[in-house]
């Protein structure tokens, strides 16, 4: 059996899943789990043709919530390693044998793929400010492709893990405050094809975000121990 | 009338209405509406609320006693005092209660593994 699952949060993505889903295919041959977080169009019914394990929860779970519902499944069923990437095809397959390339070396527990160029002005000033609260030394702290290894599953699938929102800076601290090893591999990504980003959309929804996310890195400043480095 | 002292039509208004929430609250715990943790908050409410209705004297003296120069707004701290501490902790209740349903959420989408899927892999 495969030891390792590919986890794809989707929401209303039936452009682009059969796409994602085949550059997956083409990449690797690992197991392939969809979670559909309430979508209204075929995303589901595409990706389960496709031959994608499907998990659709009853309740809207957020971003995060879709993923850790992933990370759960992945531990209910021993697997090692889990690589998350988004399904709106902005993440190329082609880089997930250098993520896991890094935690079979070893050298990580988390590795996240980095392509900071991505970013607008605006989201390059949120991640200089967030980089700046927490003390975390990451040039792309909101990317959603990422790979955990055993030991960062069991933490993150845990109930501490279940109150975050968003794939970032939370897990990120929380993953910090656990001594798991994070590191960064850069990769190359596409801008975003269809639609805008969930989290950049409005002013109301992205001052929220800040406001919360700033508190949040602010809550944790004891446990992420940022005077002891 | 002496200032200070309250009048019967005062003392029975208070009197009623502590009487009235301890009723209430006892009617909703017998019918199944108040969970016994939080009915034990409210039968203690219950309480000092009809005892501060029958004899409202004690609030005045416990007020002087303390220094307070008008003793009614004692009864409002605390009443303000203790609302907050609920709502406070209810919120934190909200958070477990969150937190549960998202997991059980979790839990049965992992459950009800589309039924096609099984077949791969």
């Amino acid at each position: 059996m495969q030891d390792t699952l590919i986890v794809i949060p989707a929401k209303n993505e039936a452009a682009t899943i059969s796409g994602v889903i085949a550059e997956v295919r083409a990449a690797t041959s690992l197991p392939l789990l969809l979670v559909d977080d309430g979508s209204a169009d075929d995303t589901a019914k595409i990706a389960r043709a496709a031959g994608a394990i499907v998990l659709t929860p009853p309740l809207h779970l957020g971003a995060w919530g879709a993923i850790q519902t992933g990370l759960r499944y992945a531990l209910e069923r021993d697997y090692r390693r889990v690589v998350t990437l988004d399904a709106d095809g902005q993440h190329e397959a082609r880089w997930i044998p250098d993520l896991l390339a890094v935690l079979d070396g070893d050298a990580a527990d988390l590795a996240i793929g980095a392509f900071p160029e991505r970013g607008s002005a605006a989201r390059q000033v949120a991640w200089a400010l967030f980089r700046r609260i927490t003390g975390l030394g990451f040039e792309d702290l909101t990317s959603g492709f990422r790979a955990y290894n055993a030991k960062a599953i069991a933490l993150l699938a845990g109930e501490e893990a279940t109150l975050l929102d968003y794939q970032d800076v939370g897990v990120l601290l929380l993953a910090r405050s656990a001594k798991l090893r994070i590191v960064e591999v850069p990769v190359k990504m596409r801008l975003r094809t269809t639609g805008p980003s969930r989290i950049f959309s409005s002013w109301w929804v992205v001052t929220k975000y800040m406001l919360e996310t700033v508190l949040l890195c602010f809550a944790h400043w004891n446990r992420t121990g940022r005077q002891r480095t | 009338m002496i200032p200070g002292t309250p009048n019967t039509v005062a003392l029975g208004i208070g009197a009623a209405l502590g009487l009235t929430l301890a009723v209430a609250i006892l009617v909703l715990i017998r019918r199944d509406h108040l969970y016994i943790r939080q009915a034990l908050w409210w039968v203690a409410v219950a309480a000092v609320a009809l005892a501060v209705g029958v004899f409202p004297a004690g609030m005045d003296y416990v007020g002087r006693a303390l220094g307070i120069l008008y003793p009614p707004m004692l009864a409002a701290v605390i009443a303000i005092v203790a609302m907050l501490i609920k709502i406070l902790l209810q919120d934190v209740a909200i958070t477990r209660q969150e937190r549960q349903i998202r997991r059980l959420a979790q839990e049965l989408a992992m459950r009800a593994e589309s039924p096609s899927s099984k077949d791969i892999s």
